[in-house]
This record gives C-alpha cells, sequence and structure tokens, in this order.
C-alpha cells in the first residue's frame, strides 16, 4: 500500500455511502413504501389487511410499526416519516397532532378491557381482587393507552390506590403486560379484550372488568398530512374504517365505532 | 504497510483525519445534548421527585452491583489467572459473554434462570420465599451479570502481567496465600482494579436491557434512570435530554473522581 491516505478516504466514503443507502432502501424490488404506524393491539387485524390493500394496490409495499401509541405519537412528534397513525386513544393522536402534520382523524373501532391472570391461577375472580395486599400487577404506564385506560377502570370500581400500589411494573405496550402475564411472573394485568385470543391464549385465563363498561377504548386514525403519497394513506385510512377494515376488526374481536 | 523514509506526512494526515472524524462522532452527541437542554427544564426535573428517585436508585443499584461484582469477580479473575484448573479457557469465555451478549438476552436469561418459573425459581419462592423479578434485588443481579466482566477481565489481565516470582519470594519468606495476595498482589495490581471497577460501576450505571427484562420498570423500585431516560423519550422529550445530561454530570464526575488512577503518566 503506497497511497495510505487515498485509501482511508476511500473507506470512510463507501462507509458513509452505505449507511446513507440504508436510510432510503428503495424496499422489496423497488415497490413504493406505504408507513403504518398503529398500535400495538391492531398488529394481528392490520396485518390481515395487507394482502388485500396490496393486491389492490400492485406495486405497494404496506410497512407496519406496531408499538404502543404513546412511543408512535412521539416519534410523530419528532419527524419521524410515516404515512398513516392508528392510535388506541384520542389522547396520543391529540397528541400526534401537536406536530401539525396529522390530517383530522375519525373513530374506527372499539374494545374493551379484561383482567388476564395466569392459566394455572383460579384466585382472580374480578377487579376486586387487583386490591389483594401482596398481588404481583402488571399494568401499562400511564402514558400508555391500555394503562390509561385501566387506571381510569380501576378508578370507577374504586380500587385504584389498593391496585396501583399493587403494580410491580410499567410496560410500554399492552403486548408487555399479557407477555408477563402468560410467563408466570406477574399474578394479573389489565390488557384488552382482542388481545387473549392470540398464541398465549393457552397461557391465559381472562376475566372480565365487571364495573367498567362505561370505559369504552376508542381506537382513532388519520394520514399524515405530509405523506409524499397522500391518495395511498388516504386509500389505507378508507380501507380501515370502511366495510372491509370493520369485517377484519370483527373478526379479531374489536366493537364497532 | 511500508512508509518510504521522508513521506511521513501522508500517514499522519491520513492518520489525523480520521481520529479526528473518530474525535467529532463521539464529541457531537454530547454537544447535541447541551444545545438541546433548557436550563430551566434541568432545574424542573432534577427537582422532580420521580427523578430524584431514579438517580438515588441508579447510584444505589450500581454501587451495590459493582461491590457485588468485587466480591464475586476478584476471587473468579484470581482462579482463572492464577489456579489452573479443567475447562479454564471455556469458564474464561463464559465470563466474557454478557460483554458481547445483547443485554436484553441477559435480562432474558435471567429470568430463565431466576424468573418463577425459571431454574431456580421455584425453589427460590418456595424455599426461602423469595421471588427476585420486578425487585430492586433484581436491577442488582442484571446490572452485575453485565458489568461484573469488566472487572473481572481487567483483574484477570494484570494478574496475568504481574511477574509470579514477586508471590514466590513472598511465599519463600514465609508469608500465607490470602497474606500475599492482600500485601503483595493487590497493592501490585491497583490501578487496574481500580480501573477495573469503575469500568464495571460506569457500566452498572448504564444498564437498561437487561434490567427492564429482568427487573420490570417500577418508580422507585426498578425505574433507575436509564429507564426514565427511555421512558421521558416518549412522554416529555425535553425531559429526556435533561435527564441525560444529569446522568452525564453523574459518570464525569466519578471519572473527574478516579482521573489520578486513569490518567496516571499519560498526558
Amino acid at each position: 500500500m503506497t497511497r495510505p491516505r487515498g485509501s482511508a478516504l476511500c473507506v470512510v466514503l463507501l462507509a458513509a455511502v452505505g449507511l446513507g443507502g440504508c436510510s432510503s432502501s428503495p424496499g422489496e424490488a423497488g415497490k413504493k413504501e406505504l408507513h403504518v404506524s398503529a398500535a400495538m393491539s391492531l398488529k394481528e387485524a392490520f396485518t390481515d389487511l395487507e394482502a388485500g390493500f396490496e393486491a389492490e394496490h400492485p406495486g405497494v409495499d404496506l410497512v407496519f410499526n406496531f408499538a404502543g401509541s404513546q412511543i408512535l405519537a412521539a416519534q410523530i412528534v419528532a419527524g419521524a416519516p410515516a404515512d398513516v397513525f392508528a392510535s388506541a386513544d384520542r389522547a396520543q393522536m391529540e397528541r400526534a397532532a401537536t406536530s401539525n402534520r396529522m390530517l383530522p382523524a375519525r373513530v374506527f373501532a372499539r374494545n374493551h378491557l379484561v383482567i388476564v391472570a395466569p392459566a394455572g391461577d383460579p384466585s382472580i375472580q374480578g377487579p376486586a381482587d387487583l386490591a389483594r395486599p401482596g398481588l404481583r400487577l402488571v399494568l401499562a404506564g400511564e402514558s400508555v393507552p391500555v394503562g390509561a385506560y385501566a387506571r381510569e377502570a380501576l378508578q370507577r370500581v374504586g380500587v385504584r390506590d389498593a391496585a396501583l400500589a399493587n403494580v410491580v411494573s410499567n410496560e410500554e405496550n399492552v403486548r408487555g403486560v399479557l407477555g408477563k402475564v402468560a410467563a408466570g411472573e406477574a399474578d394479573a394485568g389489565v390488557v384488552y379484550a382482542t388481545d387473549v385470543g392470540g398464541e398465549l391464549a393457552g397461557e391465559l385465563r381472562a376475566v372480565a372488568f365487571a364495573g367498567a363498561d362505561d370505559v369504552v377504548p376508542a381506537y382513532e386514525i388519520a394520514a399524515l398530512a405530509d405523506s409524499p403519497q397522500p391518495a395511498l394513506a388516504g386509500a389505507f385510512v378508507e380501507l380501515v374504517a370502511g366495510p372491509a377494515g370493520a369485517a377484519a376488526l370483527g373478526k379479531r374481536g374489536f366493537l364497532p365505532p | 504497510m511500508s512508509l518510504k523514509p521522508g513521506r511521513p506526512g501522508h500517514a499522519h494526515l491520513a492518520i489525523g483525519l480520521l481520529a479526528g472524524a473518530a474525535l467529532v462522532f463521539f464529541a457531537l452527541p454530547l454537544v447535541g445534548l447541551l444545545v438541546r437542554v433548557a436550563p430551566a427544564e434541568l432545574g424542573r426535573q432534577l427537582a422532580a421527585p420521580s427523578v430524584q428517585a431514579a438517580l438515588r436508585l441508579s447510584l444505589v443499584v450500581s454501587l451495590y452491583a459493582a461491590g457485588l461484582s468485587l466480591l464475586l469477580g476478584l476471587p473468579l479473575a484470581y482462579a482463572l489467572a492464577r489456579l489452573p484448573f479443567p475447562g479454564r479457557g471455556l469458564a474464561r469465555a463464559l465470563v466474557t459473554l454478557p460483554m458481547v451478549l445483547p443485554p436484553v438476552v441477559g435480562g432474558t436469561a435471567l429470568l430463565a434462570a431466576f424468573g418463577r418459573r425459571g431454574l431456580l425459581g421455584g425453589l427460590l419462592e418456595h424455599g426461602l420465599g423469595v421471588i427476585l423479578p420486578y425487585t430492586t434485588g433484581a436491577a442488582v443481579l442484571a446490572a452485575t451479570f453485565v458489568a461484573a466482566p469488566f472487572l473481572v477481565i481487567t483483574v484477570e489481565g494484570a494478574l496475568r502481567g504481574l511477574d509470579p516470582r514477586l508471590e514466590q519470594a513472598a511465599a519463600t519468606l514465609g508469608a500465607s496465600r490470602l497474606r500475599i495476595v492482600g500485601t503483595v498482589v493487590l497493592p501490585a495490581i491497583r490501578p487496574s482494579l481500580v480501573a477495573g471497577l469503575a469500568l464495571c460501576w460506569a457500566r452498572a450505571l448504564g444498564e437498561f436491557g437487561a434490567t427492564i427484562t429482568f427487573a420490570g420498570n417500577l418508580q422507585g423500585r426498578t425505574q433507575t434512570m436509564p429507564l426514565a431516560v427511555y421512558e421521558a423519550l416518549h412522554d416529555s422529550p425535553d425531559g429526556a435530554v435533561a435527564l441525560s445530561l444529569i446522568l452525564l454530570a453523574v459518570s464525569l464526575t466519578l471519572l473527574a473522581a478516579l482521573r489520578g488512577h486513569f490518567f496516571k503518566g499519560a498526558g
């Protein structure tokens, strides 16, 4: 090697080009990507819609970003690229809207809360049991929609403070709660009714959250105003809020808006 | 690489350019934090009970982890360096494993060992009445699991570099094994011991993945500063910046306190 400077510069340039390339990958086989940021609990229902949407829009690759709505809202406020946002509550949709990037939102589905316990443990019968001293309760964090709904529901049945004293961990999304209970590390958790039917169903026992019928989780969806493909983004919103979306959501146990 | 006499300038220029790029790469994120932080936010965060709880917990957990690492890691380092036993190479590899393992994998493994349904979980719960996951103890174990190897590896390296004739000389003078370790070995490796301990403590202070997996996230019990930063990132990004700076200041303070040991003899 007689030109150390040249080769070193080459390496740096190559690395920079390589890193830059990663950030704007064209997707599979040059397809156009539509980025949908959606609440974790929508994972299965939205994934069910993927094949139909891509068949109807050839050359489009639907890319989902599933996470707690509070994380997705923070990403949108921080300027993350996204075309559609589906939030599990109004608060996080409103927070995303503070970015002035959101088009008007609409409610497209509802849900209800259930208590989950490990399959082998029959001791949890209702929300009052969540206040039992020494119980290891796992909730989602306060800003996570399901965590906010759970706290509201506990308030409604009058066991909020006692139950919150039993919380051993605040999870960042509903599936974190589900996993800890299914693994037997927690005695109980509060999740959406639609979460219980998945592959962990055999590990879990769901109990009705009696007395909190008026705490009704409502899902909102909106396209982003700065989406580079507004027609496609709008089409996905229409799909979710329309009959096909209602069917897919209904199949997974969601309630109509 | 053959450097022709009379043309060292090119090599130095290349090294200087890359070294400068590396420095900028390390410094820029810190500058970013400093630029982004609002002084009022810094004060507000420092006054918040949740932040004080996280700060206190971080100090307690990381100090316990450093102490535990010292208690278990020092004998282990000595055994790896000085005691020939079968499978020593394997043991050494095992100790290095947590350094290269993603911490979240470490947390999952800790659950598989000490969780309620883990290998020892039943024994702990029904034999001793101890349920580890989601306790401050679990946070200490998680931090120890990822941080102790830094101490072990550093001390073991120093021990292996130590001339065994020093110990042999002390032995011929009639000193007991324990006395030799205390009066000859430990003083001789003191700089490495301090450096290893500082690395271990700093790693424990920054621990996130194994902690949130094995110990969960609860204010005052398991929510250490890195977990608080992560949560704030979604709830109040300005708060996250302020919290990061606070954590940075704590780490810098420790490094400055240890500067004498770290940079002895260097610029």
